[in-house]
């Protein structure tokens, strides 16, 4: 009985340091992505009266993409933390490098749509 | 015996010809008389399908190589950078990491699981940066 509850509770704290070290790592995806979008509309909302006038056309921000990159890590995360769920340790630590990587190959890719979506040609 | 000599030459004796001599039955390995059923046609059609995403996976793994390659260097030393670093890194792993999870992740039995999360990844995974030359 003591050694069930000794090992379920070290399992519940190998739990949460995974999830704790792996959500910051997260977290930092996150403030990245906001920070991205915050320069993104800054340089948006600083070309935009240039571009008027000398008559080119105007720069949209690509709302959709910028909300799916700031939105991908909080997604990613919890969908880890599901799938890992029941599992042992270190398929839990694989399933987060899996989330990660799936993440900044994600994150890449949106962030160079929103560079391709605001160029100025 | 028919009627006809050159009818004769045509046919074979069968049991009642005295030279008929009846060869050894040839049994299965496992004993049942029976022919082994071919193996059924999903089995190699998965195979044909885990193979072709393989193969996209690979394609993404050159693509995100170059991709990473051709991406500008930060100054070193701060974090930001070097996490930008690992980003790249892992990128460009992700398909090779993709393909062996769905494997070790989704039980053999549900391949319907595997081909979607196998789809997933090719959607989620294109290196976008090396096709769109940023």
């Amino acid at each position: 009985m003591t050694m069930n509850s000794n090992r379920s509770s070290a399992g519940l704290w190998a739990t949460m340091i995974i999830a704790v070290v792996f959500g910051l790592v997260f977290a930092f995806y996150l403030y990245e992505a906001i920070s991205q979008a915050i320069s993104l509309a800054q340089y948006v909302a600083v070309q935009n009266p240039v571009l008027k006038r000398v008559g080119h056309a105007l720069l949209s921000f690509p709302w959709l993409v910028i909300g799916a990159y700031v939105v991908l890590p909080i997604v990613t995360f919890v969908l880890a933390v599901v799938i890992g769920r029941r599992r042992t340790v270190p398929i839990r630590v694989g399933i987060f490098v899996l989330a990660l990587a799936a993440l900044s190959a994600a994150s890449l890719t949106l962030e160079s749509i929103a560079s391709a979506a605001t160029r100025i040609n | 015996m028919t009627a006809l000599p050159d009818d004769d030459a045509l046919s074979w004796g069968g049991s009642t010809d005295p030279t008929h001599v009846e060869s050894p039955v040839v049994e299965s390995p496992d004993g049942d008389g029976q022919t082994n059923a071919a193996e059924p046609g999903t089995s190699s059609g998965l195979l044909v399908a885990y193979g072709a995403f393989g193969l996209v996976f690979i394609v993404y793994l050159v693509g995100w190589l170059i991709a990473i390659q051709s991406a500008p260097a930060g100054l070193s030393g701060s974090l930001a950078v070097v996490m930008d670093r690992i980003g790249q890194f892992l990128a460009f792993l992700s398909p090779a990491l993709w393909f062996f999870g769905v494997f070790l992740l989704a039980p053999e039995s549900r391949a319907r699981t595997r081909i979607v999360w196998l789809a997933v990844g090719v959607v989620i995974l294109a290196p976008w940066p090396f096709i769109l030359g940023y």
